[in-house]
């Protein structure tokens, strides 16, 4: 269930176009973010919520985030980051999930994961929903996601 | 090429639950609730000078979960089953090994993945063995968890589950006696949906009513398979001096 790494095809093209993206960017850093998509799943349910983990790297030299997803299978898709505080889990809602050049983002349990709401159907382990992930600079990116065992995910629990 | 961040173990790991259980995968998920940690860290100091000179049965072999230095005992206190009946958790429990988590239904992260990791490993054990363990989820949320959101909820992933309500004072009062902070429920959104922080971990309380070891969240199913067996058969966890 490693489905193969989906890159954007701008960040690509891009790299020729360094150094005049470069004085552009304003503000952030002057490289170009090149995303790769790896490792997407969705852990199965029969309520109306599921949360999908995957993880981002950014080989590029700019900075990215992610800012958001849609799936036709969900009323709504929003970006949540898991906080421990004082031996509570807290899950809070977040806009963005900075993506740093040069660095790779675990979306795993208890870390920060893509909630699916207002689901219109139960999702079975072997089934596969097509996710559309958005990120601030480079282009979205469509991942064809497998619905997994939700056991198989506390194998994602990182440090 | 690839970076060689912590992080990929993980990644690597969820292809399926037959990886070898190499200790540093273990140590990097024992980091995973740093709070708990930190707490349970503490208690292990604490309790291993304790502990000395008092120990019952010592066991060589390590345990999977994170074994507490000062044992605690099953909560004194009274909840209700999902059927409406009054449930005392530390005299109405009478299974060999008890197991006590606190969530509600909403949560989409951390409570499903606990509940499938424990049910795939209770289906994975001998049957016998497995109805002597039974789990109790207590909702943190007893507002939105009616008993019949409770039970549907848990259905999903074992029938053998026990759901609890209660007040929150009984609530906040369950999860004092078993040793984790009170859940705390944010204001609602203008679509009247929540999010609750509460403790993760499952506590498990032996037969004699005392809880050694608790399960922190990314517990994986062959760490219960490991351990669950050992407790059925009365081993108690015990702190490496």
């Amino acid at each position: 269930v490693n489905p193969s790494p989906r890159r954007a095809p701008v960040a690509i093209l891009a790299v020729g176009l360094l150094s005049l993206l470069a004085g552009a960017c304003g503000g952030g850093s002057g490289g170009v973010a090149d995303l790769e998509l790896s490792n997407a799943a969705i852990g199965e349910t029969s309520s109306s919520i599921a949360a999908m983990y995957l993880t981002v790297a950014n080989r590029g030299a700019g900075d990215d985030a992610l800012v958001g997803a849609t799936c036709e299978c969900a009323g709504e898709v929003t970006l949540h980051v898991t906080e421990e505080d004082g031996g509570l889990s807290k899950m809070v809602g977040t806009d963005r999930l900075e993506l740093g050049a040069d660095s790779t983002v675990e979306l795993q349990p208890a870390g920060s994961h893509l909630m699916l709401e207002r689901l219109e159907a139960p999702l079975v382990a072997g089934d596969t929903v097509t996710v559309v992930v958005a990120f601030e600079r480079s282009p979205q990116m469509t991942l064809e996601v497998p619905v997994v065992g939700l056991a198989s995910l506390a194998e994602r629990v990182g440090p | 090429v690839d970076d060689t961040n912590s992080s990929d173990s993980g990644a690597d790991a969820t292809a399926g639950s037959d990886q070898p259980d190499d200790r540093s995968s273990r140590s990097q998920r024992r980091r995973t609730s740093a709070a708990v940690g930190a707490i349970a860290a503490t208690v292990v100091l604490l309790g291993g000078v304790a502990f000395l000179g008092s120990r019952v049965a010592t066991d060589d072999a390590e345990w999977a979960g994170t074994v507490l230095g000062i044992q605690q005992e099953k909560p004194a206190v009274v909840l209700h089953d999902t059927e409406g009946r009054p449930v005392d958790l530390a005299a109405d429990t009478p299974a060999e090994v008890t197991l006590v988590m606190f969530g509600y239904t909403n949560c989409p992260d951390v409570c499903p993945i606990s509940l499938a990791t424990l049910a795939s490993a209770l289906d994975g054990m001998d049957p016998s063995d497995a109805d002597k363990v039974r789990l109790f989820f207590v909702t943190a949320d007893p507002a939105r968890d009616t008993p019949e959101v409770l039970r549907s909820y848990l259905d999903q992933f074992d029938e053998r589950y026990v759901g609890l309500t209660g007040s929150i004072e009984e609530i906040d009062e369950a999860q004092a006696l078993a040793n984790v902070p009170p859940a705390v429920r944010d204001q609602p959104d203008e679509n009247g949906s929540y999010t609750v922080g509460h403790a993760t971990q499952m506590i498990a309380y032996q037969r004699d009513g005392s809880a050694r070891i608790v399960y922190p969240f990314g517990t994986r199913e062959r760490d219960f398979l490991r351990d669950l067996p050992r407790l059925l058969r009365g081993e108690t966890p015990t702190v490496d001096e």
